[in-house]
């Protein structure tokens, strides 16, 4: 597969979100302002690269220094080794988002650590990245993190709009709009996913 | 027995790798984070204490103790601001203080400014995290029409006032968020309670004027 698939795959084809159906507990969190949703994918989409890449070269290495068994042992602890070098790109974003991004630090809160237990990172660090050469897995991560950060805006764009009347915190309807509260809430999430689930799966279905 | 070896050094020298990445960083982001947190309670300050000048921190050696009780160090902290009109620190204008409290779903942090006699004049919500489009409803601050939630209600109140309508005070709480409303002004109240005797103003002064 050519890289530009690879990354085209996780935007549509293989969208972490609406198709693997992983990370759900941040995309519930987070994409209740179309801000939030674009800070959070950049912070997912950066982690994502990165540990893809440090980890699809961890591997190369070791299976370049290492004997057969060896490379054996080490499987053992690849878990723990991946969890290490995610959770170090996620405090590097962490740190540098509090201090150059404060507002945004400020309303992502709790969500920007919580990206080291995210699923689709480690998923594509243990499902991709350690069995890919290099530029696959930076072209996985890419396209994952866009894919994430697209799911994120999809849900963010239509549950500002319903639920607090806004785009990007700019008011489009006017002061009578009464906002539909339970679009901010997660079970707004729940029913406006299910509801982009089946209009993918409805798609797919046509198209056979 | 290889293994074991094997294993240790892999993790040693991931960890040992990404600790020095990140102590680095963090030596280089520190004063960065700082100045923000500077710069935003000072912009705070600001908003509640308009006509001051000088802005005078008064702190207090608090004692930081261990699990079992017994005194560590004391710390220098930050209790309360007093609020001068003049450059010279002269003519006393008001105090300002930071409140705590728990909120739905995070702890509510508010910049309160007060007067000489104790009654509020602004206050300003710094930090919470609570329910998008609910709680955070909190920071807003239109002008006070008697009906919905504003930071400007709580302009003249004294310590006694500081209840919410459903607690039987004057203080309009946010619709479908009074944990959050109670939470902010409860936070003030017993902050209030702890700091007047310290500003050396007494109950009755703050209650005159009503």
């Amino acid at each position: 597969m050519s890289l530009f698939a690879e990354v085209i795959k996780g935007i549509y084809k293989e969208n972490p979100v609406f198709r693997l159906v992983l990370g759900l507990c941040p995309t519930l969190a987070v994409s209740t302002s179309l801000s939030n949703a674009i800070g959070m994918g950049a912070a997912a989409t950066f982690v994502l690269i990165c540990s893809n890449t440090i980890i699809s070269l961890l591997i190369l290495l070791f299976s370049k220094i290492l004997s057969e068994e060896g490379r054996k042992s080490i499987d053992k602890i690849r878990i723990p080794v991946f969890i290490v070098i995610i959770a170090c790109f996620v405090i590097i974003v962490e740190m540098v988002m509090s201090a150059y991004f404060p507002a945004l630090s400020e309303s992502l809160g709790i969500f920007i650590p919580l990206i080291v237990v995210n699923c689709i990172i480690l998923g594509r660090a243990e499902g991709f990245a350690s069995k890919n050469s290099v530029l696959p897995s930076i072209a996985d991560g890419i396209g994952m993190g866009l894919g994430f950060t697209a799911a994120l805006c999809a849900l963010a764009v239509v549950r500002e709009f319903l639920g607090s009347g806004n785009i990007l915190g700019h008011p489009v309807l006017g002061a009578g709009f009464k906002p539909m509260l339970i679009m901010i809430l997660p079970p707004g999430a729940f029913f406006l996913i299910g509801i982009y689930l089946g209009i993918l799966n409805w798609f797919d279905l046509r198209k056979k | 027995m290889r293994n074991v070896v094997r294993l240790s050094i892999v993790m040693t020298i991931v960890t040992l790798l990404t600790s020095f990445l990140l102590a680095e960083l963090y030596s280089i982001t520190k004063p960065r984070i700082e100045i923000q947190k500077m710069a935003k309670t000072m912009e705070a300050l600001k908003i509640v204490q308009p006509e001051a000048k000088v802005l005078v921190p008064v702190t207090k050696r608090v004692p930081v103790r261990d699990g079992k009780g017994n005194v560590l160090f004391e710390k220098e902290e930050v209790i309360y601001y007093k609020a001068f009109a003049r450059e010279d620190s002269s003519q006393l204008v008001g105090y300002a203080f930071k409140s705590e409290g728990n909120g739905y779903s995070s702890v509510i942090e508010t910049m309160v400014g007060i007067d000489t006699t104790g009654h509020i004049k602004r206050i300003k919500i710094l930090s919470q995290k609570e329910t998008p489009g609910l709680g955070t409803l909190s920071e807003n601050s239109e002008p006070f029409d008697g009906k919905k939630w504003s930071t400007q209600q709580f302009e003249g109140k004294t310590i006694e006032q500081m209840k919410v309508d459903k607690d039987g005070g004057p203080i309009v709480s946010i619709t479908g968020a009074t944990i959050t409303s109670r939470a902010i002004t409860n936070s003030i109240r017993t902050k209030l309670a702890v700091l007047l005797p310290e500003m050396g103003i007494s109950k009755d002064k703050n209650a005159e004027g009503n």
